[in-house]
Formats: C-alpha cells, sequence, structure tokens
C-alpha cells in the first residue's frame, strides 16, 4: 500500500517537475488550414516524451514549431507562446539560430549531406566555432560512438556518407545533431523509414541518450511508444486529446479517443 | 483507319521528323565544312586580316570573339547566381515570385537586335562610352542571363527542402545555407547554364554589330572603351562583299570557325551536365 502510494506520489513529482519546453495555448495554421488548435504542454526534462498519433494530425507541426523552422514554410502563420529556457521562442528578441543549436532536429528521412561521414558530424558545429583538428577528430569519435556507429565505419570515414545503409545514415544524422550539443531533441518520426532491426537500435539510443538530453520522439507506431516513452501526449485532429506519464497513459487512458486509438489504432476526432 | 495503322503512322511521322532535322544539321555542317576547310591554314588562324578581310587571316576576330564572350561570362554568371538565389531562398511571395519568372522570360524573347539598339542609345550616345567591346560584354551578359539565371534555379529548386531544413536546424543561419547547402548544387547548373548561353552569345550579330566592333583597323584593344573585331561581324561583312572570290572563301574559313567554337562550348556544356548529374545522383 505504501509502495503504490509512494509511486502515485513520485509520478506526480515527475509531471510537476520543471518541464524543459512549454507551450501555451498555441494555435497554428497552414494558409487557411488549421492546423494546431489550443495546444497546452509541458515537455519533460531528460526524458522521452513521445506524441503520438494518426498520420496527419498535427504532430509533425507540432514539433516543428518548437526549434521554429516552421518559419521557413510558405503560408504558415501561429499563435500562442512556447516557452523554452524561461522565455518565449516566439519572441522577438529570441535569435532563431542560436535556438535551433539549443533545440536539435532529426527528420523522418535520412539527409545526410553528399559529403564524407566526417564531414558530416561536423557539419553544424564547424560553423558555430573554430575547432582544432585534434578537437575535431575527437569529437567525431566520441559523437559516432554515441549513437553505436563507431564500429562499423571507424575504418572508413573519409568515405561519402550516403555509402551507408538508411539506418546508419540516420544515426548519423543524430550524431551530427548530438555534435552541437542541443539540450532537446526532436525527432520527427526518424524510424519510419527504417527496417526494424535499425528502428531498435534508434529505440535503444534514445534511452541511452535521454540522460543528457531532452528527448522528443514523434511516432505513429504505438508499440513504440510504449517502448520508449516516459511521458506520452496524444494528438489528434491537431488537438491533444490526452497526455500524462507513459504508465498511466498506456495503462488506464482516461479519454474514449485514446483507448479507442490505443486499441485498435482508429480514431475518429 | 485501324488503330494499327493510325500507329505505325505515327511512329513514320516521328521518325521522319527526326530525320529531316538531322538531315538539315548534316547538310549545313558539311557545306560549312567543305567550303571553310580550303581557307583554313595555319596563317589563316595566325595572322591578321588585311585588305578589308581579302587576305590574311582572322586572328584578332578570333581573340575579339573569345574576350567579348568570357568577359560576358564573367559579368553574367554572379548576376545569375544573385537572381536565382533570391529568386529561389528570398522571394518568398507566390505573386512576386511569378512576376520575377515572366520577367525572366520575357527578358529571353527580347530579339537580339533590340539588345543592340539599346547598347548603342543607352552606352554608347547616353553614357558616352563609343564603341567598346566591354559595352558589348554587357550586352552579351544581359542577353544570356536568362538563360543561365533559369538553369540555375532549376539545379537549386531541385534540392529536397529536407536539406536545407537539416542544415537550419544545426544551427547555420540563412546565408550559411545558402554558402554551404544550395550554392555546391547549384553552381554546376549555371555553368551548365552559362555555357549553353555563351554558345549562343559567341555567334550573336545584331547585339554588338553598333555598340562593339569595327571591320577592319582594330587589334588586341589596350582598355574597355576600344573597338574589337569577332567572327559574327567578319562574316557579316566578308558575306556582304560575296562578288569577290577570295572575300567568300574567307567568310567560308570564319564560319567554320565560328561553328567549332559554338560546338565546344555545346559539348563542354553538355558533358558538364552529365558530370554534375553523376555528382548529385551519388
Amino acid at each position: 500500500m505504501k509502495k503504490s502510494i509512494l509511486k502515485v506520489v513520485q509520478s506526480d513529482l515527475e509531471q510537476d517537475a520543471a518541464p524543459a519546453v512549454e507551450v501555451r495555448g498555441f494555435h497554428a495554421w497552414h494558409e487557411d488550414a488549421h492546423i494546431l488548435d489550443d495546444i497546452n504542454l509541458a515537455l519533460q526534462e531528460y526524458k522521452i516524451n513521445c506524441i503520438l498519433g494518426p498520420s496527419g494530425g498535427g504532430k509533425s507541426t507540432l514539433i516543428r514549431c518548437i526549434n521554429r523552422i516552421n518559419d521557413e514554410v510558405d503560408g504558415f502563420t501561429f499563435k500562442g507562446e512556447i516557452h523554452f529556457g524561461g522565455r518565449n521562442i516566439y519572441d522577438k528578441s529570441v535569435d532563431v539560430t542560436r535556438l535551433r543549436t539549443e533545440i536539435g532536429m532529426v527528420f523522418q528521412k535520412p539527409s545526410v549531406f553528399p559529403k564524407s561521414i566526417c564531414e558530416n558530424v561536423l557539419f553544424g558545429v564547424q560553423h558555430l566555432k573554430k575547432l582544432s583538428r585534434p578537437v575535431r577528430l575527437q569529437m567525431i569519435e566520441e559523437k559516432l560512438k554515441a549513437v553505436s556507429l563507431w564500429k562499423e565505419v571507424s575504418h572508413r570515414l573519409n568515405d561519402t556518407a550516403s555509402s551507408l545503409s538508411v539506418g546508419q545514415q540516420q544515426r548519423l544524422c543524430i550524431a551530427r545533431t548530438l555534435a552541437v550539443e542541443p539540450k532537446v531533441i526532436l525527432l520527427d518520426e526518424p524510424t519510419s523509414s527504417l527496417d526494424p532491426v535499425s528502428s531498435r537500435a534508434i529505440e535503444d539510443l534514445m534511452l541511452s541518450l535521454k540522460q543528457h538530453y531532452t528527448i522528443v520522439f514523434v511516432t505513429h507506431n504505438i508499440q513504440q511508444a510504449k517502448r520508449i516513452a516516459d511521458y506520452a501526449i496524444f494528438v489528434c485532429g491537431g488537438r491533444i486529446i490526452e497526455q500524462g506519464p507513459a504508465g498511466r497513459f498506456f495503462s488506464h487512458p482516461e479519454k474514449q479517443q485514446t483507448k479507442s486509438y490505443l486499441n485498435e489504432e482508429f480514431c475518429d476526432c | 483507319m485501324s488503330r494499327e495503322l493510325v500507329n505505325k503512322c505515327f511512329v513514320l511521322a516521328a521518325w521522319g521528323a527526326v530525320g529531316i532535322s538531322c538531315l538539315i544539321l548534316v547538310s549545313m555542317i558539311s557545306v560549312i565544312t567543305w567550303n571553310g576547310l580550303g581557307a583554313i591554314n595555319l596563317g589563316f588562324l595566325f595572322t591578321e586580316a588585311r585588305n578589308f578581310g581579302m587576305s590574311g587571316g582572322i586572328l584578332y576576330q578570333i581573340i575579339g570573339t573569345l574576350l567579348i564572350v568570357a568577359v560576358a561570362a564573367l559579368i553574367c554568371l554572379p548576376l545569375a547566381l544573385g537572381t536565382a538565389i533570391s529568386k529561389s531562398e528570398y522571394l518568398k511571395n507566390r505573386r512576386m515570385r511569378k512576376l520575377c519568372t515572366a520577367l525572366i522570360y520575357g527578358l529571353n524573347g527580347i530579339p537580339s537586335v533590340i539588345f543592340g539598339v539599346f547598347g548603342l542609345i543607352f552606352f554608347v550616345n547616353i553614357l558616352g562610352t563609343g564603341i567598346s567591346w566591354f559595352v558589348g560584354s554587357i550586352i552579351l551578359a544581359i542577353m544570356i542571363l536568362p538563360t543561365v539565371v533559369l538553369a540555375t534555379y532549376q539545379s537549386i529548386n531541385s534540392i529536397p527542402k529536407i536539406y536545407r531544413e537539416s542544415a537550419l536546424t544545426l544551427g547555420l543561419n540563412k546565408w550559411q545555407v545558402i554558402l554551404h547547402v544550395v550554392l555546391p548544387q547549384g553552381i554546376g547548373g549555371s555553368i551548365t547554364g552559362l555555357l549553353i548561353g555563351l554558345a549562343r552569345a559567341v555567334g550573336e550579330t545584331a547585339p554588338i554589330m553598333f555598340i562593339a566592333t569595327a571591320f577592319s583597323g582594330v587589334d588586341i584593344p589596350g582598355s574597355p572603351f576600344e573597338p574589337v573585331a569577332t567572327l559574327p561581324t567578319h562574316i557579316l561583312a566578308l558575306a556582304q562583299q560575296a562578288t569577290a572570290g577570295q572575300a567568300l572563301q574567307n567568310a567560308w574559313g570564319a564560319s567554320l570557325v565560328l561553328l567549332t567554337l559554338v560546338t565546344l562550348f555545346s559539348v563542354t556544356a553538355l558533358f558538364s551536365r552529365m558530370k554534375l548529374r553523376t555528382i548529385s545522383q551519388r
């Protein structure tokens, strides 16, 4: 009895821990389409925050707002606030380039640059600060080890990155994001173009990375979310239907839509 | 008529069209080669024209042509890169983009003699440059600008959006993305476009005949504001005195040299395009 109370308290505490990113009353439009409708959300620090939901529900738009990459999209408009590091990231005084170094992002399809494996790891970071050669080499090794790619590629670091398998390319994309040393990493369905083995490798990687980074992981794969999520957010039809600590979310969802989505992968919102 | 028959007629017509086009090209090239080869020897290529082109060679015409075209390329390339980049990276408004495209096609549609008249009025008369090869280069650069802009824009536009977004999320700012992601891809297209444009510019007569060239009494220019002799205007002048056999012979020879230059540019453009395509596919 005591234990279970303790658990409840603990999970509540987890929920109340200082959020890394807080989304407040956020709306987004693309031209006339209302994509996000009053999103209120607190993403937990050093946790895997899983955003799940059916395709076209606004998951990608939501995380793309968190590092303002949507600013580049034609016809994008928004209302509301997203707080990170004590201020609203949409504030006029925010340096967007700097913000993106603190909130990194990995996309659905691996997008390695037509350069060598080494150059891909250093692609972002070398433009941010001057690195001496030993530091570069150390960084390449460290980051490739962090995504468990070092053993596979250490003998051919100067090969073009496109010679890697798709799964390896995706891990390389994560490595180059890590090299920039972000605090938050956004991943937009990073495993959806990968085979099951590579997907598992990415999942394991997420579990090891969460000690040092706040992870926001978008997926439409419920099983995957169950395996890795600490905090789950169900987004459907541009709204957050339900959110909470993963244990409770998956075992006792409160909303009917969440239940039907978790059981039948069907959603009528 | 049965479908089968229509099909056969269609195939026949298509091959017929190809055949006629090839025949025209081959007969033109062979007539020029046949008549031109007789005029060409080392002396013709490496001596200056004498006696109003009746005797001597076409050395200064070749140099003049290459000079005008090379400087036109140098003027055109940065302008084309800048236009293509601003069109694809900075022009967000769809209407403005359409307007920009319309203007580029509009510029492409202007007849070449109009460029010549414009150059004459604006540069030579109003700005008072006099007959100047440099003005000719500027006019040719403006003339081939649309070709180069469109080729550059196409190759920039074919870069998937995800590469730009990836670079942005890695903390690069806009100009760094342009420098490290967009330009390496776009430069290939613009060089191909430039070569295609130059292949056209090298043979243009109308835009430069009033403003940049003189028929005789020119050598290597000492300043930008002197005229040069060029191959196309030389051919024009020789053809006008076609009654003299030697003039006609030299006109054929100069034509063959010009044709060779055009072919060189076109073939280089073709190869650079093939090579760059394999790079971007890698």
